[in-house]
């Protein structure tokens, strides 16, 4: 279960071929666990978790997880609408999973509105590297996600490295983005929601803010 | 001779307007001072003060600069000089009581005064003195002592204001006084009429002293003062130079007499003993006083920073001088009456010497009750001086102390603040736990916790599109391909009709039945659903009513799962069913669009009994935490609220299952999608 308590609610979509990783990387990040196998993801999945940005905003995550098949696609397709930034994953294990990257970086380039969306490249199953499966170089990807202005990074579920860094990043760039004001909350758009306010937090802060005042003259 | 009378008669109605017009002077003076008693009394202003001291500043001669002495002496100094006319012949007459005096005065401040004095009082005594009175002489040498003594003490005692002009007019009276005895003593026919002056002089002495009673500040008419003085002036110098030279020689004569007299006097050591005595207790005393006051001014006024704390203490200290100047000449003026009177009938008497002694004594309880009153009036006057210093201070910038008023309301509000802040974040507290107590309860959010909600969302999205989808078909359909599918659409609408709550089977299905009604109603979808999730939820729910049932029945209250608990715990499961029901709702409306081979009709029959399924499902759990719910109240204290929290478990259980008959009306469009393909 979920905190209860954040401020802002992000809906993140994660995109990419099947069997890349997408719900293990989720799996991990929201339960800390990691299953060696597991059923294809059927439609979409949906999985929650609440993380701080660095001025302590409290933001709860609210992850859709989307079937890579291509049976899919036409479903998924009507689930991007609505998410305020899209993590394209790829198997570092597996070429083909990365040259289908432009494609989704397309994709939701093109489904996702009203507003630009955060991407981020993310290559997974880092942990099966050692044994020299890598097909993908970080070099070539962090290449690509440079020259399309995305923030990239190599994760493993299975050992957990970098999971909580690519989230981490998608977030407080959405956060940031919220702050200069390139997104806002819009009426019919659930990419990012106000959340419950904590009880009281406001009125706390007058209350010290007033004597201060008084103080002063 | 002739001429002599003619002089005297003179000079004796000369006094008598003088007298008068002294006695006038003192009636305008004592009036004037009652208008400026009000001014410096009442108001603390430093501003009264200010043109108080501004007032009298005219009545100088001499640059206000100068010290309180300078005044002190300047003022008597013209009496000085209209004296030293006469003094001159007392001097030439070779007096060396005068000598004396005039060296004594050199050496003390307010000399002048005393010489003024010494000769007013010694004069009444030529009377007695020609009657050959060896004891009136030397009680001469006593009042002379006396007197000097006094003026200094007096100087020492707090302020007590008074204008030099009454000073000045006490002068006058002096000399008056003097002409007076000297005339008396130059002849018996005009004793009459200088007891006619000595009344109107009585009256003016009472009138002065009414005025000191009063401790009043007396500004006064400068301007009929100097005319006063000019007048005076003038008599005295024609006095001296015609008639007074044979009367002042007569007195020198008489003074020397009393001088070699009063050497061998009984009184002369007695009195100046007790009078010394008497004069350096008060004087320690009184210059206590002075000092601790204004000590405690400049203390006060340097602490507290007030704007001219020496401007203030110079005024107080002129006013000081000048009152003590007057009341010096004032007393020094009714003690020569005193004596005299006591003269006179002691002469006839013949108990001289007692009189004297009894002046003696009242002059000294006099001077006790003064001290006695200056060190009142002295710590009286540092008390007000900080009150008026504090209130000053305390109106700075805060004219009628509105602020500091309203500083206090609040302090006084602040505590109350305080306890009611400490009250509010109590409160706060406990609305708190309550909301997060209710929160855990709370259907809806733990519908949201559960991904219902995202479900419910989703699968709404999934109809929309379908529902676009579909009429863009319907539009670019025509003939009977259109008629054909609208009727296809109209027949699985009819199937998807929910019935109006009149399958109200209850059945009482326990888990396994219920499961196998799931599981066939599912197998008819020809789509994968995931059931685990349902039956898991499902029984680990039965588990959990049967357990609390078993545990109420056993009798053993330790462990009664309080009814707050099964209410949570019933809405949780009834949220975690319905979101479990919707999202195999969605699961099935995504498996359903990815399927090649659609048969809607089947489907929507399907469905619907799922439906029917899953709502009953939902009641019969609902109904199971019911009568937990039950059984707890008949151990509760409170069954009107465990009532309660049954009727939200229906109420929630109804919300849940038009939940799962709203996702399942969200799937007719996806139903519908597959009549198309």
């Amino acid at each position: 279960m979920v905190e209860p308590i954040f401020d802002y609610q992000f809906r993140l979509i994660l995109i990419g071929d099947s069997t890349v990783g997408k719900s293990s990387l989720l799996k991990y990040f929201t339960d800390g666990k990691f299953a060696e196998l597991s059923d294809p993801t059927v439609g979409v999945d949906f999985f929650a978790r609440l993380i701080e940005v660095k001025d302590g905003t409290r933001i709860k995550l609210q992850l859709w997880d989307t079937a890579g098949q291509e049976r899919f696609r036409s479903i998924t397709k009507s689930y991007y609408r609505n998410s305020v930034g899209a993590l394209l994953v790829y198997d570092i294990t597996n070429r083909s999973s990365f040259e289908h990257i432009p494609l989704w970086m397309m994709e939701a380039r093109r489904q996702i509105k009203p507003h630009w969306p955060v991407l981020a490249l993310v290559g997974c199953k880092l942990d099966l590297v050692s044994s020299g499966r890598r097909e993908v170089t970080q070099e070539e990807a962090q290449a690509f996600a440079e020259q399309n202005g995305l923030h990239h990074v190599e994760t493993s579920a299975k050992t957990g490295a970098n999971v909580e860094e690519a989230f981490h990043a998608v977030t407080q760039e959405v956060y940031s983005r919220i702050q200069t004001g390139e997104y806002k909350i819009e009426d019919g758009w659930d990419g990012i929601k106000t959340g419950f306010q904590r009880p009281g937090g406001l009125d706390f802060n007058l209350v010290e803010a007033e004597p201060a005042k008084s103080t002063c003259c | 001779m002739f001429f002599l009378f003619v002089a005297i008669w003179t000079v004796h109605v000369k006094t008598s307007i003088l007298s008068l017009e002294g006695s006038q002077m003192a009636t305008s003076d004592s009036e004037d001072f009652e208008s400026a008693d009000e001014d410096p009394e009442i108001q603390i202003d430093h501003t009264a003060l200010h043109s108080t001291k501004e007032q009298k500043e005219p009545e100088k001669s001499s640059t206000t600069n100068e010290s309180n002495d300078n005044r002190q002496k300047k003022e008597p100094d013209e009496l000085l000089r209209n004296e030293i006319g006469i003094g001159g012949t007392f001097q030439t007459s070779k007096d060396p009581t005068n000598d004396k005096t005039d060296t004594e005065a050199s050496d003390i401040n307010n000399t002048t005064v005393k010489t003024i004095e010494n000769k007013a009082v010694k004069s009444p005594s030529v009377l007695p003195s020609r009657g050959g009175s060896n004891i009136n002489g030397s009680d001469e040498a006593v009042t002379k002592d006396r007197q000097p003594k006094k003026c200094v003490k007096r100087e020492q005692k707090p302020r007590e204001p008074k204008s030099g002009g009454s000073a000045r007019k006490l002068g006058t009276k002096i000399s008056q006084n003097i002409l007076c005895t000297g005339l008396e003593s130059e002849s018996e026919k005009v004793k009459q009429d200088f007891f006619a002056s000595e009344k109107t002089c009585n009256q003016v002495v009472g009138d002065t002293h009414d005025k000191d009673e009063r401790k009043t500040v007396t500004v006064s008419p400068y301007k009929m003062d100097n005319t006063a003085q000019e007048i005076e002036k003038l008599t005295l110098e024609e006095s001296s130079e015609h008639n007074i030279a044979p009367v002042l020689d007569k007195l020198s004569q008489s003074a020397s007499e009393k001088e070699t007299d009063s050497d061998s006097s009984w009184g002369g050591w007695g009195n100046w003993g007790m009078t010394s005595l008497l004069f350096t207790a008060t004087e320690s005393v009184s210059a206590l006083t002075t000092q601790v006051s204004q000590g405690l001014g400049t203390v006060l006024e340097a602490g507290i920073g007030a704007p001219d704390p020496e401007m203030l203490a110079q005024l107080e200290k002129e006013e000081e001088l000048k009152l003590l100047q007057e009341k010096k000449q004032n007393e020094a003026n009714e003690f020569s009456e005193l004596q005299r009177e006591e003269e006179q009938k002691a002469v006839p008497s013949g108990l001289f010497g007692f009189s004297h002694l009894i002046s003696g004594v009242s002059s000294i309880t006099r001077l006790v009750e003064t001290t006695g009153n200056k060190v009142l009036t002295g710590g009286l006057d540092t008390l007000e001086t900080i009150g008026k210093k504090t209130m000053e201070v305390l109106q700075e910038g805060d004219p009628g102390l509105k602020k500091k008023r309203a500083l206090f309301s609040e302090k006084i509000v602040l505590s109350q603040v305080l306890r009611e802040a400490k009250e509010k974040a109590e409160k706060e507290d406990q609305e708190i736990e309550d909301s997060q107590a209710a929160r855990k309860a709370h259907f809806e959010t733990l519908f949201d916790d559960y991904q219902g909600l995202v479900h419910l969302e989703a699968l709404e999205m999934l109809s929309k599109q379908c529902d676009i989808k579909l009429q863009s078909i319907l539009l670019t359909s025509s003939g009977t391909a259109l008629s054909q599918l609208q009727q296809s659409l109209q027949e699985v609408k009819d199937i998807c009709q929910l019935p109006d709550d009149e399958d109200t089977e209850e059945d009482e299905s326990d888990a396994v039945d219920w499961r196998k009604r799931l599981d066939n109603a599912v197998k008819g979808l020809g789509v994968p659903i995931a059931t685990e999730k349902l039956n898991k939820t499902w029984e680990m729910a039965h588990g959990w009513v049967e357990n609390c049932c078993s545990n109420q029945k056993s009798s053993n209250n330790v462990e009664v799962i309080s009814a707050r608990d099964i209410h949570q715990k019933a809405i949780a499961t009834l949220a975690q069913l319905t979101a479990e029901s919707v999202e195999q709702f969605h699961k099935a409306a995504e498996l359903l669009l990815v399927k090649d081979d659609r048969s809607p009709t089947e489907e929507a029959q399907t469905l619907l009994q799922v439906t029917s399924v899953l709502t009953s499902e939902v009641s019969a759990v609902a109904t199971r935490f019911s009568e937990c719910l039950n059984a707890a109240a008949e151990n509760s204290m409170d069954p009107v609220a465990v009532n309660a929290l049954i009727t939200s478990v229906f109420l929630e259980a109804a919300n849940s299952s038009s939940y799962i008959q709203e996702a399942f009306q969200l799937l007719i469009p996806v139903l519908e999608v597959g009549l198309t393909k």
